[in-house]
């Protein structure tokens, strides 16, 4: 375990306890402390976990004098409060004071001086004159017999005795995608420092994610996991041995499935139970997870639907569809997700999180042809966000999907091998699971150190599968830190403190037969003054940001679904010797603000990979919403059917968000490969707005 | 004076050193030659490019790896040839296609699939009815059942058949019995993976 360095830690012990009606559920901070919201419509944000600063009985004094301290609060983000006040948190290190007692910050009035420790271990000091507590441990471990002394009116007083518990998770500072210290997690080189979520201000803020329920839709997990089970809450479905009349009872374990690891690890980055001394931390490490194997069950609507409409605050779906025609979800789950969204979590919705896809390099080296995330029908609806991956370099990962839909980035890895994967939770053994005997990521992912010599944790993780838990895990922590949030305030606060990543990124384009074929047009600031940027979103997640953002936001008001404008019937070619491209024109009355534009477009033509399509707004913003070269390059799909030569697509983009709906919106479809030619039959805009 | 005395290894030395850079200049000659050969014809011989790609074993391998990775393929290490030379088989029933780009005929693109998860049609025998006549679904004939799973509101409803191999049975019974708006056969293109 690497102690961090220069840390401070700053506990007076005063008093022999503290009610439990000092537990209470933890909240954001509003300015000194009060609520910053007060209508209806603002946000009613709890009080954070701040330190009682009168009324706390001593700690055992060996003498009856009780000094009247006038002890000041601390900065909410030097303590961590769970649900007992004795835990403080700094940097890895959880430290438990016993017997419970109050950990605080405080600034000596001058009424005690002459502050000593008495059996205190080396590492651990005491200031004199203030009474602070400092010290870095070199591990964890228990210190017991520890007592405090003071002078107060001339009266020396005791405090104690008491000990001192500290704990962490070993593999801890492995987790770059948590704190990126530039380690190199195993592979052959590092991160760039502080490219992470800049979760730890927040975990030593109070926030762990406590009582908020993640369904993690995935191929099951290992409840049992001895960095899991803490936090398992027996919300499972078993869609494989359930029947829907039973409510999918049981609790799913993963299969033989080649990918039956994929939960697990899903899983511990969410919420492996933090500082326990074992394995790995997770975003939210007291968050609440239940498994849900949909992926390995067939898949069928009513599973679909189910676990949208089950008792979570969070779904985490790190899984796509196949990128084929046709585009559009089902209705009716697209109706469920839409439903759930005002429904659940007392009408503040449930946050449905899912990956981006991992195409970008599908061609791998041997051409371009990026996979689109809008290319997964599941990623065009404003009621999901979607999570794009970052590299340990804070950029986006290697085979993160690009597109409109995606609405954040977060931490996911790249291979283990030259640069970092993700370290989390696995099957149990080295001959199942992503760590085993045969793997050549590394060497802790084989097993073959001592560490991890019973592979039950692997450092080969990788995936917008990993940047979704992130995400889902940074959402649950947003979640307690203000349960009052709707789905839309969640998305909105996340898109306002992201993190501009590659600020100067530039525009894209293929070299073609001599022409420049464009395919990202780097940042876009749109005319609400808002950047995105369709390999990011709005940037990566900083969560930090994101819940200091909160203190101050004012709920959004309620927003509806609406169409822009007339459909438009239309037999326009593009592709042409004549015309490369085709335009329509929507025009909008709507007084009202975009959030998340679709666009449903009815299309013939005989090759689609070479179909891009290109909406730009009133205000002149563009956003690419099909690039060119996209993975429809082909006469068949993945699995050898023959695609339709007319087909609809539906497409979202988020790059609109907060641009009036009012206005020409212009949608033009190019194809600039010579050989083959489209035709636009329909067109059609909608938006949902405030 | 004595005579100096002939020395093999000044023979041998050059003529090994020489032997070598002809052989070093040889492989590279033929690296580019093949390249060159690649990037400037422009008829393109596929079976023989989707067979250069195949023997390009560290591609495949890297393909196979990343798979691996996302949770796509499996871990096995054996490769077998099905399907002609457009297809092989990972253990289990993942996937890697050869696929021809028609943009970039030289270069023939891996793309991983599993084929385990595809092709769901029927398998869960559910299908989405819109009716305003639920109750005269018929529950049961020719040894099939129906029964409605959810309700979905707005008349819309999953019902499922069983056994799920007799959909197409049902959907025939239910267009000629029943007054239906609109009725589909759930998962028929949903191929859903880890990411």
């Amino acid at each position: 375990m690497k102690p961090l360095i220069n840390l401070i830690l700053f506990i007076v012990f005063i008093g022999s306890g503290c009610s439990k009606t000092d537990n209470t559920k933890k909240g954001l901070p509003g300015n000194d402390g009060v609520p910053t919201g007060s209508s209806g419509t603002t946000n009613e944000a709890v009080n954070p976990p701040t330190v009682p600063t009168t009324d706390v009985p001593p700690l055992v004094p060996t003498e009856t004098a009780t000094p009247q301290q006038t002890a000041t609060p601390p900065p909410s983000t030097e303590i961590l409060l769970f649900e007992a006040e004795n835990q403080v948190a700094y940097g890895d290190f959880l430290f438990t004071v016993n017997p419970q007692t109050v950990a605080r910050n405080w600034s000596n009035s001058g009424s005690f001086s002459n502050w000593r420790g008495d059996n205190f271990p080396i590492w651990l000091s005491i200031n004199s004159t203030t009474g602070q507590i400092s010290g870095v441990p070199p591990s964890s471990g228990t210190f017991e017999n520890l007592s405090l002394r003071y002078t107060s009116n001339n009266q020396d007083i005791q405090i104690g005795p008491f000990s001192i518990t500290v704990k962490s998770d070993p593999f801890f500072s492995d987790q770059w995608g948590l704190v990126n210290t530039g380690q190199r997690a195993y592979s052959q080189s590092g991160g760039k420092p502080n490219e992470d979520l800049h979760v730890l201000a927040s975990h030593q803020a109070g926030y762990s994610g406590k009582n908020i329920l993640i369904g993690v839709s995935d191929t099951g997990f290992d409840v049992n996991h001895e960095d899991l089970a803490e936090n398992v809450k027996p919300y499972h479905r078993d869609y494989i041995n359930g029947t829907l009349a039973n409510g999918y009872s049981g609790v799913p374990t993963p299969t033989s499935a080649s990918y039956a690891f994929h939960g697990t690890g899903v899983a511990g980055l969410i919420a492996a139970v933090g500082w326990n001394d074992i394995g790995v931390r997770g975003v939210a490490p007291r968050a609440n997870i239940a498994s849900l194997n949909f992926i390995e069950s067939d898949q069928s609507i009513n599973k679909l639907i189910d676990q949208v409409i089950g008792p979570y605050d969070i779904i985490n779906q790190s899984w796509g569809a196949s990128n084929s025609f046709p585009m559009s979800i089902e209705a009716e789950y697209r109706d469920i997700l839409k439903s759930v969204t005002s429904t659940q979590r007392n009408g503040r919705g449930t946050l449905v999180v899912k990956a981006a896809g991992n195409g970008y390099l599908s061609c791998g080296s041997s051409g371009f042809c990026p996979e689109s995330a809008n290319q997964d029908q599941y990623n065009n609806n404003p009621y999901t966000i979607v999570v794009g991956a970052l590299s340990a370099q804070g950029v986006k990962a290697s085979y993160s999907s690009i597109g409109s839909s995606l609405w954040i980035s977060a931490p996911g890895g790249e291979f283990g091998t030259t640069t970092p994967a993700m370290v989390t939770t696995d099957l149990y053994g080295c001959d199942v699971g992503l760590s085993r005997s045969s793997s050549t990521t590394n060497d802790f992912n084989s097993g073959v150190l001592a560490i991890n010599n019973l592979c039950r944790y692997t450092s080969a993780f990788n995936g917008t599968s990993s940047a979704t838990p992130m995400a889902s895990g940074a959402i649950a922590l947003l979640l307690e830190g203000n349960p009052q949030l709707t789905w839309r305030d969640v998305k909105h606060i996340l898109a306002k403190t992201a993190r501009r990543i590659e600020p100067s990124s530039p525009a894209m384009s293929y070299s073609y037969q001599g022409q420049q074929i464009e395919f990202s047009l780097g940042w876009v600031t749109n005319a609400a003054g808002i950047a995105f940027h369709n390999h990011y979103g709005f940037g990566a997640l900083d969560i930090s940001a994101a819940l200091t953002y909160a203190r101050s936001h004012t709920l959004l008001p309620p927003a509806t679904e609406h169409q822009l404008g007339n459909t438009i019937t239309s037999s326009k070619a593009f592709g042409t010797s004549s015309a490369i491209s085709a335009t329509e024109a929507i025009v909008s009355t709507l007084n009202k603000t975009v959030e998340t534009l679709e666009l449903e477009a009815l299309v013939s033509h005989s090759y689609f990979g070479d179909v891009a399509i290109e909406i730009i707004s009133p205000a002149g913003t563009r956003s690419i919403v099909m690039p060119p070269f996209n993975t429809y390059s082909g006469t068949r799909d993945g699995l050898g059917n023959p695609y339709a030569t007319t087909q609809t697509y539906n497409l979202i983009s988020n790059a609109f968000y907060g641009e009036p709906a009012a206005g020409t919106w212009t949608v033009k479809f190019l194809d600039q490969i010579p050989d083959d030619e489209g035709q636009i039959q329909m067109v059609k805009l909608k938006a949902l707005a405030h | 004076m004595k005579a100096k005395k002939f020395k093999w290894k000044w023979i041998i030395i050059p003529t090994m050193g020489f032997a070598f850079g002809m052989f070093v200049i040889h492989i590279t000659r033929e690296k580019f030659a093949r390249e060159n050969a690649l990037k400037n014809s422009p008829e393109k011989n596929w079976s023989q490019l989707l067979d250069q790609t195949l023997s390009n074993q560290n591609k495949v391998r890297t393909a196979v790896e990343q798979s691996q990775a996302r949770g796509i393929a499996s871990e096995s290490q054996t490769i077998n040839f099905t399907n002609g030379k457009s297809r092989f088989v990972l253990k289990g029933n993942e996937i890697i296609n050869i696929e021809k780009d028609k943009n970039k005929p030289e270069q023939p693109r891996l793309a991983v699939a599993n084929i385990s998860t595809g092709k769901k049609a029927f398998i869960s025998g559910e299908i989405i009815l819109e009716t305003q006549e639920i109750s005269r679904l018929p529950n049961d004939f020719d040894g099939t059942t129906l029964s409605v799973s959810r309700e979905l509101g707005n008349n819309k409803y999953i019902v499922t058949v069983n056994p799920p191999t007799d959909v197409p049975k049902a959907v025939d019974k239910l267009r000629a019995e029943m007054a239906i708006e609109s009725l589909k056969v759930d998962v028929v293109d949903r191929e859903i993976q880890p990411r």
